[in-house]
């Protein structure tokens, strides 16, 4: 282990020991060119010195510069262009020390423009060597960078049209994960450049299973502490916000990690909608009540209904229901049987009919173990505007499910502890069910959205 | 029934009543008596008038509540009395490792105010968290390693990371908590719910109270879910910690209440009749407390009997959920209580104010609340209730960053943090997984999105259908509401 920290250290030490062999050999070069003026003539014998220490540099430097490549993830094509420039300058720069040594007069003028001409070529040498190992190190567009800034990706502002690799899920990658795994620098051969090069994976394999956020190294790295050696991204880079990582693993997960597919048609969860809203377009602070007013207002325009006193009300607790007003204008109930009322002899159907008058009125209906059954659930359809229904706790097979239809708003129903199966699932004809709650059923079924025609959450045992 | 006894009005004590109202009061009050029996009659007909006193109209009765469909229809407030540290709970904050031990910076102190304890300490060192946080669920929520069973629910929770109170210290801070102001006097929110929007389950308590009997530290009292200047019908009514949570509801020995419901309608009777005669409101009160009393006896019982809890469900709470009156106890009577639709359900659970030994301390805390917390989400969850009731969490307020006393490697304490502090929401109405909120890197000063407790009233009024502004009470002259002259909906958090 120390071995190997020594020689890490001595890897790392290549950028600093580097700039030596640069510095000699330049001097160097400037020593030989300019001794051709008569008045600096005197910097002649230094040129061969400065050539044999920058020879020398220029070794150290290659075995730093080697240790370091074993130890770095850098592209590999420009590494084995850097090194063998390296190789190339450093022979060239002994030659240049070679020449550049002080000799008998007889080949002195037949060779006299070598030295100049290979000082030159040793400069040339020394600047394309380091250009190429500072983009090892900053990146091919280093230089550039600034002078014509590109924008992040051309990505559409329309959540309608928004394909959900390019505008959605690869600005992310790119923001967070691009500096180290981008076009330029692969760490761990690994880059986000493209969706076929995310897919391919790096050194140690794929990072992303579709329909596998578990077992995708992308989400296990992102999600360690952030103080783990392998958390990603490394060196105190900022973390993915946890928003970004929801959207990541919904897109790993649940969208099974799809590229030529509109954002729009795949189905979002309620937990992330809003943040992928926030992704498009500013923070979404408005007041959706009045929203929600307005669809009321909309939906009961124009109907006759009843104004719903406080006799009405009494009435109707006489009768063995707990009752309230949860709107006025239009007058909306919260009604609920109450199971096993002392004072009621009634039959559920009795019951059910006593809410005749205002089965239009009725949004939130609990009729939670009553002793409901099959034949029953038929008489619930006298209620179209229900949002929230209770039925569980009663003897409703899939048989008596079926019969419940013409509730076009619906949004939650509850069948805990009832008989049915997944197959009366399956056959729901709510589109605008959310929720539906099967404790204590044989459903089997879970939260999952990827099964088609269910786009609503089952929610079964709370494990 | 009663007819058969032919309630004479000309009984000899009821004339001395009579006499005693006319002569003397008349006398020696003459211009207060003439007064009360004109309020008597005034008023009589206009608020007393509507039978049975089991709706006590609002003094603003042309205002109808819900203002608009409400989301929730029951609240349970899960009161964490003394202040659970944030940052060693919720609120991750990696960078206090570098500064550990470091005094606190001025910038980041920015004059704000201590406490008198902390005032007298000659320096603020930072103390980050002992504990180990992680991400959890799809929401990738910071939970630290004292809460396993909260971590496994972060799915569903509302997290609000910058909270803020003005109060320093725990009545204050606890009173300002439960009733919009520091100063006792004012209705607490069950009170304010209740007047506001009734009661769904006419045989309970609209706002029922349980205090754990498994914790202790600064006191708790009544007036903390008192109605202050609403009709006391509206207080809390607290159920005792133990195995008889309401005293005498049964029968004494040798009577078998036979003829008690026709005592209680000759008691009603007699109680008008001192009703029509004062106008005093609080016979109202005692009216109806009469009268639910007796729809008590039965609802009571059949709700505290757990002897049709399945054994995983006291599993799923944990060992403390079969003695009665502990935390855990406490939380799944509360969903018993609002499996019954009773509106709004507090639980106290004291013992956060961690000035000294908190790594040891707040272990024990969480110890005791963590699992029966998350069992009781859990539980709403898979039976329906948890999109219609809202669960709220959280205390009076933080923690600061720096240590109390002596900070050692294993040891700290900290002291009390109005200025930004973690609460989360549940349930109906709010988003799940989500997290609303940033404080700095020190978990000092709140650097987005600041919700204070007036905003938080704000939106659980929302929440429940009223629009905080309307819902008023004119007493000594000036209208009051829950949320004071401010408070505003916190709109993001909400689905």
């Amino acid at each position: 282990m120390l071995l190997f920290s020594i020689s890490t250290f001595i890897g790392r030490l290549h950028p600093v020991v580097v700039h030596l062999p640069i510095g000699f050999l330049l001097l160097g070069a400037l020593f030989a060119l300019a001794s051709r003026r008569s008045s600096f003539a005197a910097l002649k014998p230094a040129a061969a010195p400065a050539f044999a220490a920058g020879t020398l540099a220029a070794v150290v430097a290659i075995i730093t510069g080697y240790i370091r490549s074993r130890a770095g993830d850098y592209d590999e094509d420009l590494l084995a262009t850097h090194q063998w420039m390296a190789y190339i300058t450093t022979i060239v720069s002994a030659l240049a020390w070679l020449l550049a040594r002080p000799r008998q007069s007889e080949r002195v003028s037949k060779t006299r423009w070598l030295t100049p001409v290979i000082s030159l070529v040793v400069v040339l040498l020394v600047s394309f060597t380091g250009h190429l190992g500072g983009s090892l190190t900053h990146g091919e567009d280093y230089l550039t960078m600034d002078a014509d800034p590109q924008p992040v990706t051309s990505r559409t502002q329309d959540i309608n049209q928004a394909m959900v690799f390019k505008d959605l899920v690869q600005p992310i990658l790119d923001d967070k994960c691009g500096t180290c795994h981008g076009s330029t620098r692969k760490k761990g051969k690994l880059s986000f450049a493209n969706y076929a090069l995310l897919l391919k994976g790096g050194k140690h394999g794929e990072v992303v299973k579709a329909g596998n956020a578990g077992e995708s190294e992308l989400m296990k790295r992102v999600s360690l502490p952030p103080t783990d050696k392998k958390f990603m991204p490394a060196d105190d880079k900022p973390p993915l916000t946890a928003a970004e990582y929801r959207i990541l693993h919904w897109w790993v997960q649940s969208a099974f990690a799809k590229q030529d597919v509109k954002l729009a048609s795949l189905p979002i969860p309620d937990s992330l909608r809003s943040e992928i809203a926030a992704l498009f377009k500013a923070t979404d602070t408005t007041d959706n009540s009045a929203a929600a007013e307005d669809a009321i207002q909309q939906r009961f325009a124009g109907r006759s209904l009843k104004t719903i006193d406080a006799a009405a009300i009494a009435s109707l607790k006489a009768k063995g229901f707990a009752a309230r007003l949860i709107h006025y204008s239009p007058d909306l109930l919260d009604i609920r049987l109450l199971p096993g009322s002392d004072s009621v002899r009634a039959t559920v159907g009795e019951r059910l009919s006593m809410l005749t008058p205002f089965k239009d009125q009725v949004v939130w209906l609990n009729a939670d173990g009553i002793g409901m059954t099959d034949t029953d659930v038929r008489l619930l359809n006298m209620f179209p505007n229900l949002l929230r229904l209770n039925i569980g706790n009663n003897r409703i097979t899939d048989q008596g499910l079926a019969a419940l239809q013409g509730m076009d708003q619906l949004q939650s129903l509850n069948l805990i502890g009832t008989m049915i199966s997944d197959a009366a699932l399956d056959r729901l004809p709510f589109r605008t069910l959310q929720s539906v709650y099967a404790w204590r059923t044989s459903v089997k079924a879970t939260d999952s959205l990827a099964r088609a025609g269910r786009p609503y959450k089952v929610i079964t045992e709370s494990k | 029934m009663c007819e058969n006894h032919s309630f004479n009005p000309h009984n000899p004590d009821l004339e001395q009543v009579r006499r005693q109202l006319d002569r003397r009061t008349f006398l020696t009050k003459t211009s207060l008596g003439l007064g009360s029996v004109a309020l008597g009659t005034l008023l009589g007909s206009k608020l007393f008038g509507k039978g049975p006193a089991a709706t006590l109209p609002s003094e603003a009765a042309e205002t109808r509540f819900p203002n608009f469909l409400p989301k929730a229809k029951r609240v349970v407030y899960l009161f964490q009395s003394g202040g659970p540290s944030q940052l060693d709970m919720f609120d991750y904050k990696p960078m206090l490792e570098k500064y550990q031990a470091k005094e606190l910076p001025q910038s980041i102190r920015s004059g704000t105010r201590l406490t008198g304890m902390s005032a007298d300490q000659t320096s603020l060192p930072v103390a980050s968290s002992i504990f180990k946080f992680k991400q959890y669920g799809e929401s990738r929520a910071w939970v630290s390693e004292l809460m396993p069973y909260m971590a496994e629910v972060v799915d569903d929770l509302c997290f609000i990371k910058s909270m803020q109170t003005d109060a320093i210290n725990h009545d204050p801070a606890t009173t300002f908590f439960q009733t919009g102001n520091q100063i006792a006097g004012r209705p607490s929110i069950g009170s304010w719910i209740s007047y506001g929007l009734g009661s769904d389950n006419d045989n309970l308590p609209t706002f029922i109270v349980l205090v754990s009997k498994n914790a202790g530290g600064q006191p708790l009292l009544a007036r903390l879910w008192g109605n202050g200047f609403l009709p006391s019908v509206h207080q809390g009514v607290q159920f005792r910690s133990g195995k008889d949570p309401v005293l005498f509801l049964s029968d004494p020995e040798g009577y078998e209440g036979v003829d008690r419901r026709e005592m209680l309608d000759y008691l009603r009777k007699l109680n008008k009749f001192q009703l029509d005669a004062y106008g005093d409101p609080e016979i109202n009160t005692r009216i109806a407390q009469y009268e639910m009393a007796y729809r008590m006896q039965t609802s009571v019982p059949e709700v505290m009997d757990l002897s049709d809890e399945p054994d995983h469900v006291f599993e799923m709470y944990g060992k403390d959920s079969r003695d009665p009156g502990t935390f855990a106890a406490n939380c799944l009577m509360a969903r018993r209580l609002l499996e019954k639709d009773v509106k709004f359900v507090q639980l106290y659970h004291q013992g956060w104010d961690q000035h000294s030994g908190l790594p040891a301390g707040l272990k024990t805390q969480c110890m005791n609340t963590d699992q029966a917390t998350a069992a009781l989400i859990k539980d709403l969850k898979q039976r329906g209730l948890l999109e219609d009731t809202l669960v709220v969490w959280g205390g009076e307020f933080g923690r600061t960053v720096y240590s109390q006393g002596q900070l050692t490697a294993d040891n700290y304490g900290r002291d009390h943090h109005p200025t930004c502090f973690t609460m989360f929401m549940a349930g109906a109405g709010v988003k799940p997984g989500f997290e609303y909120g940033q404080t700095d890197d020190f978990g000092y000063n709140i650097v987005k999105d600041p919700v204070h407790v007036h905003d938080f009233h704000a939106t659980l009024l929302h929440l429940m259908g009223v629009d905080h502004e309307k819902l008023t009470y004119k007493s000594q002259g000036r209208r009051f509401r829950l949320t004071d002259v401010s408070g505003h909906v916190v709109h993001p958090i909400l689905t």
